[in-house]
Order: C-alpha cells, then structure tokens, then sequence
C-alpha cells in the first residue's frame, strides 16, 4: 500500500513551520529574506559553532527602515567569524554585506520590517516576523542548530560521531522514547541507562538510521534490513551511488536487560561482540558470488553499556562501576578485521550511565 | 542533448553549490526529480516537463536526459567535479546566467529553485528520503521494476498527496519552498519515527 498521508499530522508540521509563517507575516519579501538568512546562518555555523554565541541575531529587513548604528560592515561570514564575540547582531543587507551592530536591537520593533533569526541563551532558535515568533525544529537533538547539520562525506565518519554524539550520552529522541514522553518504546528500562530495555535491536537500529539518513549525502541510500534469521544479521544497509559500492551493518549490544514487567531479560557480554563478527564475516562469505568486484563492506556496531558488578536490583551506579567498560576495547579472535578488506574494524560505542 | 536537461543540469548545480557546496551524480537526479514533482503540484502536466525518469537499481530516480546532460556540460567545461562532488565553472555560471533569462528556463527556475533551496531547511539526506517515498518510487520498488515512473496508480496516489498537501498550505502563500519542505520532511520523518509505511 503507497503511504497516505495523515492530515492532521501534515497539519500539525505546518503549524509549527517557520517558512509559512514568515511569509505569512512578511510575503513574498520575507519569503526571499528568510532564503537569505538559512544561506547566511549555515555559512556561519561552517565556521564557528553554533554553543560559541551566547545569542546570535541576524536578520533582513523587507521594507525600507532606518539603519541601525553599526560598528563595521563585513564582505563575508568568513571574514566577520574571525570575530569571538559571544554575542552578535548581524544585518544582512540587500547587497549581501554584513553589518556588525553596536548594540543588540529590540527584536519585537525589528521584526515589524524584518525577518528576524535568534539564537537564544536558551540554546534554542526562533525566527521572528511583526512581534510573533515560531521556534526552529531540529530534526536530531545531537544538532547544535538546525542550520548546523554535519554531513559526512564517509560512513567511517559518520558512525565516530553518532558514537562520540548520539551514542555516548544517548542524545536521540528514539532512544530515549520511553523518558521523553514518547509513543515508542525506547532502548532504556530505566532513566539512568544502567538496564536495557529488553529486546532493543529495533529501537537501536531505528535510531542508528535516522543519524545516518541525516548525516550522509543524498547519494547514499539508507535501508534498514529485515533479519529473517541468524544466518541474515544484517540491520542496516547502505548502498552508496558514486562510486558505487554498499556497507552492511550489523548491531550488537552488550550489558543487562528487563522486561517491561522489571523481571530480568538476556544479558550479553564480550562473547556477543565475537559472535556478531563471526556472523558477519559468514553472511559476507555467502554473499560473495553475489558480489564479484567486492564492492560490499561489513561493519560491526557494538553498542555497549555494560556497568561493573551491576546486580540484578540495581537502581544506581558510582562513577567507578559506571565508567569502568568506557575504555576496554574488545580482543577478537578471530579478528576477522585484520584479516579481510571487506570487514571494516569494530566500532564499540560506549554508552555513559547517569552515575551517583 | 535534451534541451531542457542541458539547462537544468546548469540551473541545480548553481542552487546546490549554494546551499550543500555542489552535488553528487545520485543527488542531481533526485533533485531534479523534486522539481518535476513541485511542478505537476502547481498544476503543470508531467509531460510537460521535457524528459524521463525511471527508477534506478537503488530505487532512487534517474533521468537519462540529465545524465547525458552532465557528461555534456563537463565536455565543454560548463562543471567540473571533485571527486564524486560537481559544481559549476566559472564559465558553466556565466552560461547559467545567460540562458535563465529565457522565459521558458524562468518557468523551470521556478521549480528548480525551491527544490534545491529545501536544502537549507532539512538535511540531503532527509530529502533523498522523502524522495524515495513518494507514490511512484514506492510503486517501482514494489513491483522489483525500474519502470518509468508513470504508473497509473502512483500517479492518482501522488494527487492524492498533493489535494491534502494543498488542503493544509494556505493556498495564497505562493512560495513553492513551503509543500517542498513539508512534504519531503513528512514523507522522510513517517519512516524514521517507526510509523508504519
């Protein structure tokens, strides 16, 4: 069956969309100023981080007004990033020129002839157009800014910074469904991540995919693999176009788990991380008549939250027990890696408990 | 050479190298795709586009014409490529700029633009996403075919989706960036969320 669309969801993305509304407020003049201010905001966050301001404002205006007093203009972001300024107000002008302001501007007056951009102390953002404000919707939470998406020109890439970003303290809304309200079920039992939630394949892999399909380039196409069984670990794949050539991957997990009732479910340990390898190298052995130019690479995602000496009635960590996996990596033996151009090495991505 | 292929290849190259810094081969089709798309939603007949799509062995669109188009326009220095990136020449955005004040590439820019700029409100990736859900893709993959993407039921299917697209967007809001981003960001996020398809 071909999707349908749901109304009322399609209406509730509306609502809260921030193009609409400036055109709605402004016109077409804001539609052309809000295109100017996106361009602009991603030029300044290619250069400096989104967290380096306290408060940014940038902003164009749609109809003739006096110019607020300015301490320099600027040809380029470039050249204005070399600035260290926590806070800023930026006019881009018609021309393309960028105005320093002398002092942050009264952003309800601004927006009567602007469209307006803020980056508040409260690290979120909002476009304002005549004295009404809609908030900027990221599409991941690891995102400093919605202007701000990295975009990862290798899957090697990738994956490190989902480990370092989204994996390390679990920053993703799927992971942590179960805590922020959400319908899904999330991959913790409990708020401290000392226990999954049992059976969190999906939940991991469903998270590990939307990073993916926000990260990478529209020339790499992103599709979660049905495991039939053992014999097809496969949890993702991605098939990259130019050139073209596909990454399978695999994700284990490690560490304890309950079921929904508290009553415990499996654990896996360090084995897990074996097994996983040797399925893959074996999936990989089976499909290579299928594959004549080995132009297919497994990867293996391990994702681990182990805590030392947790018992089964746990309910809080210290720090010693909490971390004590965050550096031991896993020995393979045999390691498939080292011994084959089609396995790309293990990637452990340890994930932090919230500690006493 | 496809005349409106050769102008297109120009025109997406301009606006992606603005907004994601040039393009990738799989990206120019599938951009160009979204432009045809937003402009059978303002009303224009598919047909009226001026080239094909089929459906790729990766389920994504491909378009013949915009392929030939680019082996053209690197032929006579209008792009150039960095590894798998292309971007315009200094020479190919000369051409652009000349050629887009032809009332008939104007009419395409109109398409062409919004398709590209969606890029500075949702990631590639999530635009390629959305792509691949939209009715005609979805019926080509179901059917294991690369079939043109002209299939009778993905089209009324693809109607459907724009009458409700069109039910929820203030019709005089003119601005094409709107349904472009909506769209793409609904049909990607439906199968990022673990809502089912």
């Amino acid at each position: 069956m071909l999707l349908n669309i749901d109304q009322a969801r399609l209406a509730a993305l509306y609502n809260e969309a921030y193009l609409p509304f400036i055109e709605d407020q402004h016109g077409t003049a804001g539609a052309m100023a809000a295109r100017v201010l996106m361009q602009t905001l991603k030029d300044f966050y290619a250069h400096r981080e989104p967290r380096s301001f306290e408060r940014l404002i940038v902003f164009q205006t749609v109809e003739e007004s006096p110019l607020l007093p300015a301490s320099a203009d600027y040809a380029s972001v470039a050249e204005l990033c070399r600035l260290t300024d926590a806070r800023m107000a930026v006019q881009v002008t018609a021309a393309g020129a960028l105005r320093l302001l002398t002092e942050s501007p009264d952003i309800l007056a601004l927006s009567e002839t602007a469209v307006v951009y803020v980056y508040g102390e409260d690290r979120e953002e909002y476009f304002w157009a005549r004295s009404q404000s809609r908030r900027v919707a990221r599409l991941h939470p690891a995102l400093q800014s919605a202007f701000a998406a990295p975009t990862f020109e290798t899957l090697d890439d990738a994956l490190n910074d989902y480990a370092r970003r989204v994996a390390r303290v679990s920053h993703c809304h799927v992971l942590n469904a179960k805590w922020g309200g959400g319908s899904t079920r999330g991959a913790w039992y409990d708020e401290r991540r000392l226990f999954f939630l049992a059976k969190p394949e999906e939940t991991l892999r469903r998270s590990l995919e939307q990073f993916l399909v926000t990260s990478l380039r529209g020339s790499a196409d992103v599709r979660p693999e049905q495991n039939v069984d053992e014999t097809q670990p496969i949890d993702i794949k991605v098939t990259f176009d130019s050139p073209r050539h596909v990454a399978l991957i695999e994700i284990k997990w490690l560490g304890k788990s309950r079921n929904e009732d508290g009553s415990m479910a499996t654990p896996y340990y360090e084995h897990r991380a074996q097994e996983g390898a040797d399925q893959l190298a074996g999936y990989l052995d089976a499909n290579h008549p299928y594959d004549p130019e080995n132009k297919t690479r497994g990867y293996l995602v391990v994702i681990d939250a182990r805590r030392r000496g947790l018992k089964d009635q746990s309910t809080t960590v210290a720090a010693a027990d909490g971390m004590f996996y965050e550096l031991r990596e896993i020995d393979y033996d045999p390691a498939h890696h080292t011994t084959r151009n089609d396995f790309a090495a293990p990637l452990r991505m340890f994930v932090e408990p919230i500690c006493q | 050479m496809n005349y409106n292929a050769s102008y297109d290849v120009l025109a997406l190259l301009h606006h992606l190298s603005s907004s994601v810094d040039g393009a990738d081969e799989a990206e120019l089709h599938v951009f160009s795709y979204l432009a045809c798309l937003l402009s059978v939603y303002a009303g224009q007949p598919a047909s009226d586009w001026g080239y094909d799509f089929i459906a790729s062995p990766a389920g994504a669109p491909f378009a013949a014409d915009v392929d030939d188009a680019l082996r053209w326009a690197a032929n006579v220095g209008f792009v150039t490529s960095t590894g798998p990136r292309w971007r315009l020449t200094t020479e190919g955005t000369a051409e652009f700029r000349a050629l887009s004040g032809l009332s008939t590439h104007a009419r395409r820019l109109q398409f062409i633009e919004p398709a590209c700029v969606s890029t500075l409100s949702i990631p590639v990736g999530w635009v390629r996403r959305g792509i691949d859900q939209t009715p005609a893709l979805q019926s080509a993959a179901r059917r294991d075919s690369r079939r043109y993407l002209s299939d009778e039921a993905a089209i009324d299917a693809l109607y459907d989706q724009f009458e409700v697209l069109k039910r929820v967007i203030r019709q005089d809001l003119r601005d094409l960036l709107v349904p472009a981003v909506l769209w793409m960001e609904y049909l990607a996020s439906a199968t990022l969320e673990g809502n089912p398809s």
